[in-house]
This record gives C-alpha cells, sequence and structure tokens, in this order.
C-alpha cells in the first residue's frame, strides 16, 4: 500500500512523460502488478483529456495586437527619452551642472570678499555702556530722564534728547533706556517706580 | 529573444505573435475576463520587453514568459477575488434600456447538444480549478494544460522538482474527486 502511495504521485508526471528516465521503470513495474494504480492511471488519463478538450479557450479581441502596438511604441519612446533624456536631460548634463556649480561657487566667493572689504572699511560703532548708566549718570547737557511717567512718556525714540542727534552712536532707542532704568532701579513693576 | 536583446523590436513582434494568445488564455483561466485576461498578457510581454538587457538564454523563452505571466496572475489573484465571476465568452449582454431580441439556440440538433453540454462540462471544470488554492492551478495548467516540464513548472513558480510534483498531485486528486461523474 505505502508502494502504491509512492507511486500515485508519479502517476500524473507519467501520464504525459514528464518523469525522469529513471523514475519510469519502477512505475511501470508497479502497474503491471496493482489494479487500483492502473484504474487510477486511467481516470488520470481521462481527468488529462477532459482539461485539454473542454477547459474553454478565448480568441483575443481584434484589437489586442494594436493596442499591444501601442503600448510598445510608447515604451520604446520612453526608454529613448531616458536614455537621450530629452529637454531636462540635456540641460542637466554632467558638464553643464559641473560649469553651473562652478559659477556659483565664485559668485558667492565674490560675494565674500567683496564684504569683508567693505566692513574692514567702515569704523565699528561703539555701543553706549548702558549698564555704565546712560540713564543714571548723564552728561552735564543731556536731558535728565524724567522719573515721573507723564515726562517719561515724552522722551521716546521719535522724540529723543538734542545730543543724540548729534552722536550717532548714542542714537538707540529710548523707550528701551527707560525699561532698563526700571529694571536697575530693582522695581521690575511700573507701579511702584512711578511712586 | 537574443535579437530582442540587440534592440530588434520586429524580433519582439513575432514572439508576441507567437506566444500572445496562448498567454491570455492562460491568464483567462486566472482571471475569468477576457480584458483583463488580455491586460495582464500585455503585461507580461511589456515586463519581458523592459528587463530584455538582463534576459539570459538559460531556459526556453516560454518557461521565462510563463515564468513572468504566472507572476502577474498570482498577483492579480491576490489583489482581486475572481472566484466565482465569470462572463459570457461571446457576445455581450444588453445594457440598461436597451432593447433587444435573443434567439434561443435550437437544441434538437445532436451537434448543438453535444455543443452545449461541451460548454457545460467546461464551465465545470473551471469552476472546479477556480477553487484550488493558486499555486496547485498554476502547477496542474502549467504542467497539463501548457505542457511544461516539472523542472519547467519548478522554474516558473520558483520551487521545487518534488515541490511541483506534489502540488500536481493534490491538485489532480481534488479534481478527480470533484469530477468523478466525468471521468467513469
Amino acid at each position: 500500500m505505502k508502494e502504491c502511495e509512492a507511486i500515485s504521485i508519479e502517476l500524473p508526471g507519467y501520464v504525459r512523460g514528464k518523469l525522469d528516465p529513471k523514475a519510469v521503470a519502477p512505475v511501470r513495474a508497479h502497474l503491471q502488478a496493482c489494479a487500483a494504480c492502473r484504474d487510477e492511471l486511467v481516470q488520470i488519463q481521462r481527468l488529462d483529456k477532459l482539461l485539454k478538450d473542454a477547459l474553454p479557450t478565448i480568441t483575443p479581441s481584434p484589437g489586442f495586437a494594436s493596442m499591444f502596438a501601442n503600448r510598445l511604441a510608447a515604451e520604446a519612446a520612453a526608454e529613448e527619452e531616458a536614455t537621450s533624456g530629452g529637454w531636462a536631460g540635456r540641460l542637466l548634463q554632467p558638464w553643464v551642472v559641473g560649469l553651473a556649480a562652478t559659477a556659483m561657487l565664485a559668485i558667492i566667493m565674490l560675494g565674500a570678499l567683496n564684504f569683508s572689504r567693505r566692513s574692514s572699511d567702515t569704523p565699528i560703532p561703539r555701543i553706549p555702556n548702558l549698564t555704565g548708566g546712560v540713564a543714571k549718570k548723564p552728561v552735564a547737557d543731556s536731558p535728565k530722564i524724567a522719573s515721573n511717567p507723564a515726562e517719561k512718556n515724552k522722551l521716546t525714540a521719535s522724540n529723543p534728547p538734542s545730543d543724540v542727534l548729534q552722536r550717532p552712536e548714542l542714537f538707540v532707542d529710548y523707550s528701551v533706556i527707560r525699561d532698563l532704568d526700571i529694571l536697575e532701579s530693582g522695581n521690575g513693576d511700573a507701579g511702584s517706580h512711578a511712586g | 529573444m537574443q535579437r530582442v536583446r540587440d534592440g530588434d523590436t520586429v524580433a519582439f513582434r513575432e514572439l508576441f505573435a507567437k506566444h500572445s494568445e496562448a498567454v491570455v488564455n492562460f491568464a483567462y483561466r486566472f482571471v475569468n475576463s477576457r480584458p483583463r485576461a488580455e491586460e495582464l498578457a500585455q503585461d507580461a510581454f511589456l515586463q519581458i520587453y523592459r528587463a530584455r538587457g538582463r534576459y539570459q538564454a538559460k531556459a526556453r523563452f516560454t518557461t521565462y514568459l510563463y515564468r513572468v505571466a504566472t507572476n502577474l496572475c498570482l498577483n492579480e489573484l491576490r489583489r482581486f477575488d475572481y472566484q466565482g465571476k465569470t462572463e459570457p465568452l461571446e457576445g455581450r449582454s444588453l445594457e440598461n434600456g436597451e432593447e433587444g431580441t435573443r434567439e434561443l439556440a435550437d437544441t434538437s440538433l445532436p451537434e448543438v447538444e453535444e455543443l452545449l453540454a461541451g460548454i457545460e462540462t467546461g464551465a465545470r471544470i473551471k469552476k472546479v480549478l477556480d477553487k484550488l488554492p493558486p499555486n496547485q492551478k498554476s502547477a496542474l495548467l502549467l504542467s497539463r494544460v501548457e505542457g511544461l516540464s516539472y523542472q519547467e513548472v519548478a522554474e516558473c513558480l520558483e520551487t521545487t522538482e518534488s515541490a511541483v510534483k506534489s502540488l500536481i498531485f493534490r491538485a489532480t486528486q481534488t479534481l478527480r474527486d470533484q469530477l468523478a461523474d466525468l471521468l467513469r
């Protein structure tokens, strides 16, 4: 019985002559001795015939070949476009890319050189020492920073004291100085400062 | 295929003309739809055309072609469920609102009876085949219908010859059980 199992797996191949020549001889020998396997062989032969004859076959539709020809032509054109590169490809030739990169680098370097020259010619403006007390230690002719809020409001960035106009390095936003003044007095809130 | 690899599109059209109908039929047995089967067959040939530069003449061209076609069909089956979906082979159904008459076939003639019986048998076999696991079905069709050797089927399914034997054996058993009355 075990032999039948081993042979039956070979039978579909035997029917269509798909077995190795070495495997054929034992199958043939078994079939001569086993009636059950011979029956199975006949059934497989019939099934084979059924599959070949009764399975529906179709003929491709009339436009099938021309549709494929179109797809193939499109594919070939796309391939050619990819290999020749098209307008984008022609524009992005390696030598063009290299040239563009070199030009870009040169422009950047020239710009940087020009900038460094200009900045060495211009004197660096001195920033007034705010903590030294622009507000606390006023110069003799510079206006006093008003301690009451009403006066403070008059001294704004749009209305700076006259000496500030003559000394551009002091041209700073007065509202910032006022705020610093408030901070330095130790009272963060405006209400206590006003008093 | 060597000529195709060298860029000969005429040779490729010749290959298409020679094998496309068989591939359409092979795909049709998976998807049960003529337009989809035609698309799949075209896809298989286009894939081969795209990969022509990498083609190595290790196996017969048909084995290579069926390998590509089988992969496409199995992928298609994974994506959609085609079981039990069939469409009429000839003619088309009437659209909504379209008027028409349909003549009934005269079944009194013996040839027509035979023909109808044949169609019925074919539809039944197809139904049983559709219920097989995709790998068993592929192996059986490639071997029994397309005539590929076990080794070629193994190449198509990317498996071993003994696995193919086993797949075909199991598929044959199922068909024998389901179609026992037709085999007597």
